[in-house]
């Protein structure tokens, strides 16, 4: 087979979807890509919905200003990648429309991918307990009752919860690293006509925190399918959620500290390392529980931020939850010597972002003009722009 | 008492719903926007202040107004009173709202201090409401005394309110998102104690109970956890190899 697809074959198989897909990649406005190659909006907007097809140097020019091959703009094989659900982002206030569309768009890329490697591999079946969860009331039991269904329906039982990336993969739910130049969206999670996907921060090297997003997202997925994504209550619903899956009141609420002197910090420490949970999650469960005064919670965040914990808190475990489906699965193609790069032609991913989404790890953006500050991390750049400099690129 | 049930839990939905420590809003902030959204919603409910209608004039007129910014839920489960049944009686500025005899000013609570919230620290005017008398007080050395010199005691005492008024207590915890809401008499309790000759509770609902069984935890798994269960298909489909490329 061909891996590369000339302009001309291109615009004749032109897709309108691709192209909002690849802009989207790229972090970029239907203006903005207009003035990058000289042409209107209206006639960005007309190729996106199909109601024009671009010449075949346009689409040359399409391609280069993009950063994507003639090929990636050609019709989809199937559609499964369209997703179910509008993916449910931490704070909409804080992540702009751009930044959640390119969120969106890597999002069905991975979905693309898995669906790519689900030809030649098998996953495990999707096994999600559903419970529609009240969004409109602040009072609504469900998400603890959906966290106790969810370790009932999969068996875990009581006590802490060992590895809960694993555990979900093992239910069928996709995990993915965001790339690095995403780094400014927090985990999110969506269904798609496949499989349900988490896609995790690559920044949040916290092993703990990052646990509890897994917990959140998964909570999105159990009781959000069609819910509005973003609202403060649904937010909060995911927060119980994970709270009770992770600390279980009935289990947690004796173990947890009723004041805190300086024995209690010790006794925190070792609750953290036995639940793989933060201390600040474990002091917000207690205050929650009503163990924990206000007063007294409110003294021990004081003492948490002045100690520097808020951005970085002591722990033991320093290696992060790593996905297994999509690297596994390329491991073993790669095993029976079939090449990672045609796979990613294939499912006509831009080789980076396939990169990003098969490791194990977050990858890092190594050059200094990628690092930048918490500033320039909150612009949205494109993600079509190579991740290490020197990387095969093109497809 | 439905109407107030509404309003509250109105009023702390959309408080809570726009409140975020993290974007620096404090408890003042938080405070504040609740009592402030209470007292609309009150008035939305009694069609009382801004949402106040004319004498004789339709229910329905303007409900476009009354309904503004609020979610579905929260219309579909708004009390529907006559227009005239409530008007407003502030006292000494403070909001109040009156139903026949009987009127009733809002006031806050810390969160699960209701039962003793201290009166002699609230504003004057609360103090001189929680100086009524107690219409069905327990026996007292001044029961035999005639009706007149009774009333002429109680005068003393009342700081000559012209009504009856009952004050609706409220507070919230913004981390549990609990809260309570009563309606009720309340009594001077001057050196603490019982702040109230009685109430109810207008938000009547089961707490969250919590079990206090000990239980150790176990430990957690190790990180060594295998892959989650991918393999091979028997048949796989056409698998690009590395020497088609």
């Amino acid at each position: 087979m061909t891996t590369s697809m000339s302009a001309a074959d291109a615009a004749a198989l032109f897709d309108g979807a691709r192209l909002t897909l690849a802009r989207q990649l790229a972090g970029k406005r239907k203006s903005d890509l207009a003035g990058m190659i000289r042409k209107s909006p209206t006639a960005v907007a007309a190729w996106e919905t199909g109601n024009k097809r671009p010449t075949a140097s346009t689409v040359a020019e399409l391609s280069l200003g993009l950063g994507v091959d003639p090929a990636f703009f050609a019709v989809a094989r199937e559609d499964v990648s369209r997703l179910t659900s509008p993916p449910h982002f931490r704070s909409l206030r804080a992540t702009s429309q751009l930044a959640r569309d390119q969120a969106q768009a890597y999002g069905q890329l991975a979905v693309d991918i898995a669906t790519e490697l689900e030809r030649h591999v098998e996953f495990p079946e999707v096994d999600l307990p559903r419970m529609a969860a009240d969004v409109e009331s602040i009072t609504d039991e469900v998400p603890e009752e959906a966290a106790r269904a969810v370790r009932e329906t999969w068996g875990i039982g009581h006590g802490p919860l060992g590895h809960l990336v694993r555990l979900i993969e093992n239910q069928g739910v996709l995990v993915v690293f965001s790339p690095p130049q995403a780094a400014a969206v927090d985990a999110y999670s969506f269904d798609s006509r496949l499989r349900p996907v988490v896609v995790l921060n690559p920044l949040k090297r916290d092993y703990y925190r990052q646990r509890f997003d897994v917990a959140h997202e998964l909570g999105h997925l159990v009781m959000h399918a069609d819910a509005e994504p973003g609202g403060r209550i649904v937010e909060s619903q995911a927060h119980r959620f994970a709270g009770e899956l992770l600390m279980p009141a009935e289990e947690i609420a004796p173990l947890l500290p009723r004041a805190i002197n300086r024995s209690s910090w010790a006794s925190l420490a070792w609750l953290k390392e036995q639940w793989g949970v933060s201390m600040q999650a474990l002091l917000f469960r207690a205050r929650e529980l009503g163990v924990l005064g206000d007063v007294s919670y409110r003294n021990a965040m004081t003492t948490v931020s002045a100690r520097g914990w808020r951005r970085a808190e002591p722990g033991q475990i320093q290696v992060l939850e790593q996905p297994s489906l999509l690297p596994r699965a390329l491991e073993l193609l790669e095993g029976e010597d079939v090449d990672a790069g045609l796979l990613a032609a294939q499912c006509r991913v831009p080789m980076e972002l396939f990169r990003a989404a098969t490791s194990r790890t977050p990858l890092t953006a190594p050059s200094g003009k990628d690092r930048g500050t918490e500033q320039d991390r909150r612009r949205v750049v494109s993600l079509l722009r190579s991740v290490e400099p020197n990387a095969d690129s093109d497809l | 008492m439905g109407a107030l049930a509404w309003a509250y839990t109105s009023a702390v939905t959309r408080t809570l719903d726009d409140y975020s420590e993290d974007a620096g809003y404090d408890a003042a902030w938080l405070g504040n926007t609740r009592f402030t959204l209470f007292r609309d919603r009150l008035d939305r409910v009694t069609s009382c202040g801004k949402y106040a209608l004319q004498a004789g004039a339709d229910a329905g007129e303007g409900i476009d107004l009354v309904h503004a910014e609020l979610s579905e839920r929260e219309i579909a489960t708004m009390p529907l009173l006559p227009p005239d049944l409530v008007r407003r009686s502030d006292l000494n500025h403070s909001p109040g709202w009156r139903l026949g005899d009987l009127r009733f000013l809002l006031a806050s609570s810390a969160f699960g201090k209701i039962d003793t919230l201290p009166w002699p620290q609230k504003s004057p005017t609360k103090q001189s409401v929680a100086k009524q008398p107690n219409p069905d007080p327990d026996p007292t050395l001044f029961d035999g005394l005639a009706d007149d010199e009774a009333a002429g005691l109680i005068e003393l005492a009342d700081d000559a309110l012209d009504l009856t008024t009952l004050v609706s207590a409220h507070s919230l915890d913004a981390v549990s998102q609990r809260r309570e809401l009563v309606l009720g008499l309340p009594r001077l309790n001057d050196g603490g104690g019982e702040a109230w000759h009685w109430y109810v509770d207008v938000l009547a609902g089961p707490s969250p109970s919590r079990s206090q069984r000990p239980k150790s935890p176990t430990p957690a798994a190790p990180d060594e956890v295998p892959d989650a269960a991918v393999r091979l298909r028997r048949r796989p489909a056409e698998q690009p190899r590395a020497e088609d490329k």
